[in-house]
């Protein structure tokens, strides 16, 4: 935990090229991070075909803040993300959730962490197809055999809008009745941080708003976590902090985003 | 081809040329995943099919080529007549033939003055190694002949060593020879029921080209052996030489005596062969009827991958309509896939059939079944037919999922699909529903009334409706035992649940395939159990004796029903510590002009021994011209039977007693006892000794030295031998078991190979369930409890129908001999248990496959 929590105090130097450094490192230098890299290093292949995907990353999501990552495509935010969840192991470097190392656990421990710890909401909604939509809910909870509380059920389910929908199979309901069944799925476990990669990818701007101001909305009054990978301005605009990635490395930093800011650093970026 | 491949642009990149066969190629390249599992179970029908078309073949094919080269230098040959009419009995039993004489060659001989005739005896006969071991010759039945000198006359030929020449000398098979490890100079034990000797082996022969006869292990003696009854003869052989006379002088010599035959040279080799390829025929149609079973069960397989290959690709198949390809087109790349696999499956099948057939010949000999005594011939009909078949099925079994591929919509290229959605159809739901109805209701019929004919028809219906109403059938087991497995198996037992029912179609026909196969297995069990276990009932209520001396059986199917010497009887009753003993001979004849099994024995001693359970008369009080009679044989007290016994004699017998129980044999029970006074010179082969004794252990140890003393008998407690009867004819089911495994290995690999399929089709949302949590343990689990189920499912019902089977079979064809369906439980509950076992062991590679699905790939976006 402590080490957690340094991390950004002690390396956002190192970590953001110092003519673009805002106010990164000021923002909150104590919150303890949710799940942190450091000098994380992700290499596919070997020899001629190898692929840098991370290059000496350190990032950390700290608690009770919503973070967008963004940036050009194959930059390394997809593979950034897998790394920091869990679902995939770096190359060299440590990454840590809630303050646990995820390079010393077993697969079945991680597993484990993620269940507790970790939420996911992704661009193709991927719900099981044989389960309903109040069994998908629960399915993080009751796999490790524990009880759901039916306080948060009702809660999210309410907030969601979804129901009247419960009881219906994924291929019954809608795009956007599914990514709110794949939310409520993310948080009913109230896990330490949800990661998101694209979340609203697959839907209509106005139902992806929606998603995105109930996201928004849950980390405000319930001090959830979330890290959202997206291509959309407007929808980073929706976090509390965006960070910006290019070929595997954190290139730069914003809080407080609004959808021109973002869209300009973007074009700064590709350029 | 080459004209339409590829043309450049003009600044040199080559557009390539796309085909529909591009497609289907590179598609099956890609999925070299799902093309393996279609060939394997392919392949493996194939191979089935291919060793027992093989076995088939080779059995006829040198059956007939050698039984021709043998006999080639006989050109008459003399045997006792036939009785008229069909014995009824299992295979190998033979019509019996009346006794031919010596006196019967002095008058050929006379007939046919220049010619060469020899008289050949034979009887069977038990094997012992130096070491007192009994030679189990493959099953075969072992005999011993007199050994031929005239080289044109005898069917065998010395391929090492010398003839016998004294009575202490003998010449064997090679087949024994090898089997055995025997050589020239090895000591040998032979008995016959006139005698047990120790014999040196002089000599080894061959049978034509082959190691030994089809049907018998041969042992030869010298003609002054006293293992052989001088006076009776098997049969006389002739080549007449120089000699004028033919085959029509010695018929009108022999003319007056109704009780010989003679045959000419190639008539005798046409009536050996038929005679030996209908032996062969017997196991023949059982092992086709098998590879149909095989061939069904692997069908089931077949159709079940392009089914679920269809279902995979729905939204490739969609993309593709979606850009221009026309229904046909789809159509052709999944039949021609279809064709491509089973060129390739069904060449590779043949090759593994190859093998295989050498594995079941091993296999059949190792059970104790060598009809395959005879070298292989392999034709190439007998390649070619599997090859064929194999590619037929393939296609046929794809056209089905091919027409439901072509009709997918370009729409579905953008549904998410891996749940079938799609409703049964009601027509097929009605029929379900109705099929499923008259079952019960028929089968219920059937209980009450106990009419095998209502059962069988409600065990059609019952095989009807498990394909028909499969699907509902499998969503019912999902709602009940899947309840239990959730109850036990906790979250991942309700995942399984679910999943079972997300495809009852698949979930029905890849359990068919084992509900078939076990169905078969419980059905043959019980009706086993049912005909031993009924005689087995019988024996253990009327035998008053406590020791029991009978053959070792040495046979395959048929069995050899070895004689007990007629010194062993005289030795167990002078035996002290004997109270009392008796012994029952059998001899084969015709009542009524019905050749048939009769009992022979000393009515008083024998009724004190055994109670055969008389509803009307009494054994102990059979006399010369009175029979007593099976109850199955539907005579009264008062009725007058014609009798023919095999030495020509024959006599009118008084039905005095009508009995209930089966007699106590090795083999077949007769219906029919006589008094021994009333064929006194008959030659009969002794079958059973019962004994009451003081049952101490010295007594034992005298009995036990004269059984061995006598060759291969066993001395068995009331107890032991009425188990080994329960336990029936051994090798016959051994033989079935060996088959219907095949069966089930076949619809196991279906099992294994729809789960893996299954497990393909669902990476993705595996990968998702690993991601928000789910142990690879537990995936594992919900796989592992998914077949489980299914194979539970399976078992299930094969068992019920077996068992109706089973049931209806017994009350039609057992009902007039008194058979009650006996349920083995202990066989069946093992044939639940390991159809359990081998269900979750089927699961084991898909389950880890499962369980380390990748996650990423699970959640990358499409
Ligand atoms: N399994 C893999 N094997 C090899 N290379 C990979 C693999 N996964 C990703 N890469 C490479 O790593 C780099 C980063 O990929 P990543 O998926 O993280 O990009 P991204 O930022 O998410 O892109 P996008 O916005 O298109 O989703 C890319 O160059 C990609 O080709
Ligand atoms: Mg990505």
């Amino acid at each position: 935990m402590p080490d957690a929590a340094r991390s950004c105090g002690a390396d956002c130097s190192d970590m953001i090229p110092v003519d673009r450094l805002a106010t990164a490192c000021t923002s909150t230098p104590t919150a303890p991070a949710a799940a942190a890299v450091r000098n994380a290093s992700k290499i596919y292949g070997s020899g001629d075909s190898e692929v840098r995907a991370l290059d000496d990353v350190t990032v950390s999501f700290e608690s009770g803040r919503f973070t967008a990552i963004m940036g050009p495509s194959g930059s390394g935010k997809s593979t950034l993300m897998h790394c920091a969840a869990g679902l995939d192991r770096l190359t060299s470097g440590t990454a840590t959730i809630a303050g646990t190392d995820l390079e010393s656990l077993s697969d079945r421990d991680l597993t484990l962490l993620r269940r507790e710890k970790v939420g996911f909401i992704f661009q193709s909604f991927n719900l099981l197809p044989a389960l309903t939509a109040a069994e998908n809910i629960v399915l993080p909870v009751t796999i490790g055999g524990n009880a759901v509380d039916t306080g948060t059920f009702d809660r999210v389910v309410d907030v969601l809008g979804i129901r009247s929908r419960l009881d219906h199979r994924p291929s019954e309901l809608s795009g956007g009745q599914q990514q709110r069944v794949a939310v409520a799925r993310a948080l009913v476990s109230r896990p330490a941080i949800i990661f998101g990669d694209e979340p609203t990818g697959n839907l209509d701007s106005q139902t992806g708003a929606e998603i995105l101001s109930f996201m928004q909305h849950t980390v405000r009054a319930t001090g959830q976590t979330i890290a959202m990978v997206t291509h959309d301005p407007s929808a980073a605009a929706y976090a509390d902090r965006v960070i910006f990635v290019k070929d595997g490395q954190v290139v730069d930093e914003m809080l407080a985003p609004t959808a021109d800011r973002v869209y300009d650093l973007m074009k700064a970026i590709t350029r | 081809m080459s004209t339409t491949a590829s043309s450049p642009t003009r600044n040199g990149s080559v557009v390539p040329n796309v085909t529909m066969r591009t497609v289907t190629v590179k598609g099956l390249l890609r999925n070299r995943g799902r093309f393996a599992l279609t060939a394997v179970a392919v392949a493996m029908s194939v191979a089935f099919f291919a060793s027992v078309l093989l076995l088939t073949t080779s059995l006829r094919g040198t059956a007939e080529r050698d039984i021709a080269a043998a006999n080639a230098g006989i050109e008459s040959v003399i045997r006792g007549r036939e009785f008229d009419g069909e014995l009824d009995g299992g295979p190998g039993t033979q019509t019996p033939r009346y006794e031919l004489r010596t006196d019967t060659l002095d008058q050929a001989a006379a007939a046919a003055p220049d010619a060469t005739l020899v008289g050949i005896s034979s009887t069977p006969a038990t094997l012992t190694t130096s070491d007192g071991d009994i030679i189990v010759a493959s099953g075969l039945r072992t005999r011993v002949e007199t050994w031929v000198t005239d080289p044109a006359l005898n069917t065998h030929h010395l391929v090492d060593g010398r003839p016998p020449q004294d009575p202490t000398e003998v010449v064997i098979e090679r087949r024994l020879a090898s089997a055995e490890g025997l050589a020239i100079g090895d000591s040998l034990g032979v008995a016959t029921d006139r005698a047990a000797i120790t014999a040196t082996v002089t000599g080894i022969a061959d049978f034509a080209a082959v190691a030994g006869s089809p049907t018998s292990a041969l042992v030869f003696v010298s003609h002054d052996t006293n293992l052989l009854d001088p006076a009776l003869l098997n049969r006389i052989v002739v080549a007449f030489d120089d000699s004028a006379a033919s085959t029509a002088d010695i018929e009108t010599a022999l003319a007056d005596d109704a009780q010989t035959i003679v045959t000419g040279g190639a008539d005798y080799v046409t009536e050996l062969q038929r005679d030996a390829i209908q032996q062969t025929s017997f196991i023949s149609t059982f092992l086709t009827f098998f590879a149909v079973i095989a061939l069904i069960a692997g069908t089931t397989i077949i159709y079940n991958t392009f089914v679920i290959s269809v279902a995979q690709r729905t939204k490739e198949i969609a993309m593709l309509r979606s850009i221009g390809a026309r229904r046909s087109q789809i159509l052709r790349s999944v039949l021609g896939e279809a064709a491509l696999i089973g060129v390739i499956a069904s060449t590779l099948g043949v090759a593994a059939g190859l093998v295989l057939y050498r594995g079941m010949v091993a296999l059949f000999r190792a059970i104790g079944l060598s009809f395959l005594s005879t070298s292989p011939t392999y034709s190439l009909t007998s390649l070619m037919i599997p090859f064929a078949i194999g590619v037929a099925v393939t296609i046929l079994s794809a056209l089905m999922p091919a027409r439901r591929a072509a009709s997918v919509a370009p729409m579905e290229a953008l549904r998410d699909q891996a749940v079938d959605s799609s409703r049964e159809s009601r027509t097929r739901s009605i029929a379900s529903y109705l099929l499923l109805a008259v079952t019960v209701t028929v089968a219920v019929a059937a209980f009450a009334t106990g009419s095998g004919t209502y059962g069988l028809t409600a065990t059609g219906a019952g095989l009807l409706a498990l394909i028909v109403a499969g699907p509902l059938l499998v969503t019912f087991t999902s709602k009940t035992l899947g309840w239990l497995a959730a109850r036990i198996g906790g979250e991942p037992g309700r995942i399984a649940k679910v999943n079972l029912s997300r495809n009852p179609r698949r979930s029905a026909s890849t359990s068919f395939s084992l509900s078939l196969g076990l169905g078969l297995m419980v059905m043959f069990t019980a009706i086993a159990a049912s005909f031993s276990g009924g005689v087995a009932d019988d024996i253990e209520a009327g035998l008053n004796a406590d020791t029991v001396l009978t053959p070792v059986a040495t046979g395959g199917p048929g069995g050899t029903t070895l004689a007990l010497p007629d010194d062993l009887v005289t030795a167990v009753a002078d035996t002290q510590g004997v109270v009392a003993s008796t012994s029952l001979d059998l001899a084969t004849g015709s009542v009524d002009d019905k050749p048939n099994l009769i009992g022979l024995v000393d009515p008083a001693s024998f009724a004190e021994l055994y109670d055969a359970d008389t509803t009307a008369g009494s054994i102990a009080e059979l006399s010369d011209g009175d029979i007593a009679v099976s109850e199955a044989a539907e005579l009264s007290i008062g009725d007058t039977v014609t009798v023919a016994f095999t030495d020509g004699d024959t006599a009118t017998l008084t039905v005095s007693a009508v009995f209930t129980r089966a007699i106590p044999t090795p083999d077949e029970s007769p219906q029919y006892i006589i008094d021994r006074a009333t064929a006194p010179d008959l030659d009969t082969t002794t079958v059973t000794v019962l004994a009451t004794t003081d049952q101490t252990t010295s007594t034992n140890d005298t009995l036990e030295a004269a059984a061995r003393q006598a060759g291969a008998v066993q001395v068995l407690t009331k107890t032991e031998y009425v188990d080994s009867v329960s336990s029936g004819s051994n090798d016959f089911r051994n033989f079935v078991y060996a088959l219907l495994g095949v069966a089930l290995l076949i619809s196991l690999v279906g099992i294994a190979n729809t789960s893996m399929m299954s497990i393909n089709e669902r990476r993705r949302e595996i990968g998702v369930m690993r991601a928000i949590g789910t142990t690879a343990q537990q995936v594992r689990s919900i796989i592992r409890v998914e077949s489980v189920l299914l194979a539970v499912h399976g078992c299930l019902l094969g068992i019920g129908l077996g068992l109706g089977a089973a049931a209806s079979l017994i009350a039609l064809l057992g009902g007039n001999e008194g058979l009650n369906l006996l349920i083995p439980w202990q066989s069946m509950a093992i044939l639940a248990v390991s159809g359990v076992i081998a269900g979750a062991a089927a699961s084991a590679w898909p389950a880890w496959k499962g369980s380390r699905a990748d996650m990423l790939d699970a959640i990358a976006s499409e």
